[in-house]
């Protein structure tokens, strides 16, 4: 992997010498996504599928293009799988909103739920009565399978958890959780937003009814995310929302929706992001994620070693050599976590998050730090010698607060 | 939200933005639109004077202490406030603008 060419696509990279570390709060977008979103603008600009002409017909075939892309980037079924969304909040929140719940309806989730993914079920229960059982995994964020098994009952209906946490870094093991659901029935939707981005991804093989993720995290443009939605699933899921480009028919008291992902993407779409979408993949799939997977690896490996030198430092998630994304969340004992990432900003151009990350439950119950944490998060442009500023920098905020 | 006061016969813009925080107590990031040039190590009297204890500084950062806030200033005149009671912006931009008063 070429890095310098890698962070030549990137103007922020180009022009300034920030350290960006923020990866799990939104990635850098590279050129050839804004190029490709321009070009709409520029050479296109039509509402796809709405009028008979030549400009408008170009826009739908790139945007149905661009629900393949993504559909084959996950391993889904490139003709309707994969409906798009505002982002994976969104495409949660469509299966939350879209699953007809019946009385004593159960779900199962986890406590390192980011609440996005929390959240509507809360709803679900202030709403509908449905009951959640929440299966809390160890400090480092992992689960014992078994749990998930004897929580099982025959009203539950769902098991939501998401594919990597956002905090700890952990990954879930996927495969077995949609394995216990299946044996018993139950669905599942994942929440692949701290994922997608970092490893491959096939839904076939996982087995899942949902999954969900948003493309900024992934080099893509704000504002969009997909929601794969298995063949066995489509039509017991009702859209979010209902209006124009949805309907095949319609009369005065009844409509009938289109199939595939047209049926759920209600009212004009944000086009140009679906195209930014998939120039995003095509980036990430010309890399390459053994690629991508090698490189972070290594950063983080660097990440953790260099913060576990300070022995008030406490670091959280999988330990090194264990399974993991690049994200690295500590504190600095006594210190609080948004003192810690202003001073990085201010002394070393470092731009890291603090605070909770939307995930109270985890700070509050799992790791039982409620004013949160600091997060370090890499991605594909990153290189060591950000990583060891990063790691001066801390040295530096280390001798000033707690001497 | 946004404030405008006057500094040194400026006027000058401050920003305030939340920042996520726990329980009843808000955490805030707020800066003014130009750069103040605060000198730091010069301010820690004054800053006294309005009850506001220098808990350690140097010329690039000042940890204070406030009615129980935590105040992390930049020469820049950004500040991280921490502990904010009751959890109001308003409460956050008047302690701002407290200290940047108490500037000499
Ligand atoms: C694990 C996880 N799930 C869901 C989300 C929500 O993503 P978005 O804000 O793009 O909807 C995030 C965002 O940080 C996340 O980290």
């Amino acid at each position: 992997m070429n890095i310098e060419k890698i962070r030549s696509d990137f103007k922020i990279l180009r022009d300034s010498d920030v350290v960006y570390l923020d990866n799990a709060a939104t990635s850098l977008t590279p050129d050839s996504v804004l190029l490709s979103m321009n070009r709409f603008y520029e050479e296109i600009n039509a509402n796809p599928g709405r009028s008979v002409h030549t400009l408008a017909s170009t826009a739908r075939i790139l945007y149905d293009d661009a629900h393949r892309s993504v559909a084959s980037f996950i391993g889904a079924d490139k003709d309707g799988e994969v409906i798009f969304t505002k982002n994976a909040t969104e495409a949660i929140n469509l299966v939350a909103s879209g699953i007809r719940w019946r009385d004593g309806d159960r779900i199962i989730t986890t406590a390192i739920e980011h609440h996005s993914n929390f959240l509507p079920w809360l709803r679900l229960k202030q709403r509908y009565g449905v009951k959640i059982d929440i299966i809390c995994p160890d400090t480092s964020g992992q689960f014992n399978l078994s749990e998930f098994k004897e929580i099982i009952n025959d009203k539950t209906r769902l098991l939501a958890f998401s594919h990597a946490s956002n905090v700890l870094g952990s990954i879930t093991p996927a495969k077995k959780l949609v394995s216990i659901a299946r044996d018993r029935k139950v669905l599942t939707l994942i929440d692949g937003a701290q994922f997608v981005p970092h490893r491959a991804v096939d839904v076939k093989e996982l087995g899942c009814d949902f999954y969900a993720f948003s493309a900024h995290k992934m080099l893509g443009p704000m504002g969009m995310g997909a929601l794969y939605v298995s063949p066995n699933e489509k039509d017991n899921l009702s859209p979010l929302i209902l209006g124009g480009g949805e309907v095949k028919d319609a009369g005065l008291d009844f409509f009938e929706l289109l199939p595939s992902w047209e049926g759920f993407e209600g009212g004009t779409q944000n086009v140009p992001g679906g195209l930014g979408f998939a120039s995003a993949i095509e980036y990430i799939e010309k890399t390459g994620f053994d690629e991508i997977v090698k490189h972070e690896e290594k950063l983080t490996k660097l990440l953790i070693q260099g913060l576990c030198r300070f022995d008030k430092i406490e670091t959280y998630g999988p330990g090194l050599g264990e399974d993991r994304t690049g994200i690295v969340s500590f504190n600095i004992h006594g210190v609080n976590p948004h003192r810690v990432s202003s001073l990085y900003n201010e002394w070393g151009n470092i731009l890291i998050r603090s605070g909770h990350m939307c995930a109270y439950p985890l700070m509050k119950n799992i790791i039982k730090r409620p004013r949160g944490v600091v997060r370090a998060s890499t991605y594909l442009y990153n290189t060591e010698d950000e990583v060891n500023r990063f790691l001066e920098v801390t040295e530096k905020i280390m001798k000033f607060t707690l001497k | 939200m946004r404030e405008t006061f006057n500094y040194r016969d400026k006027s000058i813009t401050l920003y305030c933005i939340n920042l996520c925080s726990y329980g009843d107590s808000g955490d805030y990031e707020l800066f003014p639109d130009e750069d103040m040039g605060i000198l730091l190590i010069d301010q820690v009297k004054n800053l006294d004077d309005i009850g506001c204890s220098v808990v350690d500084v140097n010329e690039s950062v000042g940890f204070l202490h406030l009615r129980g806030m935590e105040i992390t200033l930049y020469p820049s005149g950004r500040m991280i406030i921490e502990n904010v009671k009751p959890d109001d912006r308003l409460v956050a931009i008047e302690t701002a603008r407290n200290i940047f008063q108490a500037l000499r």
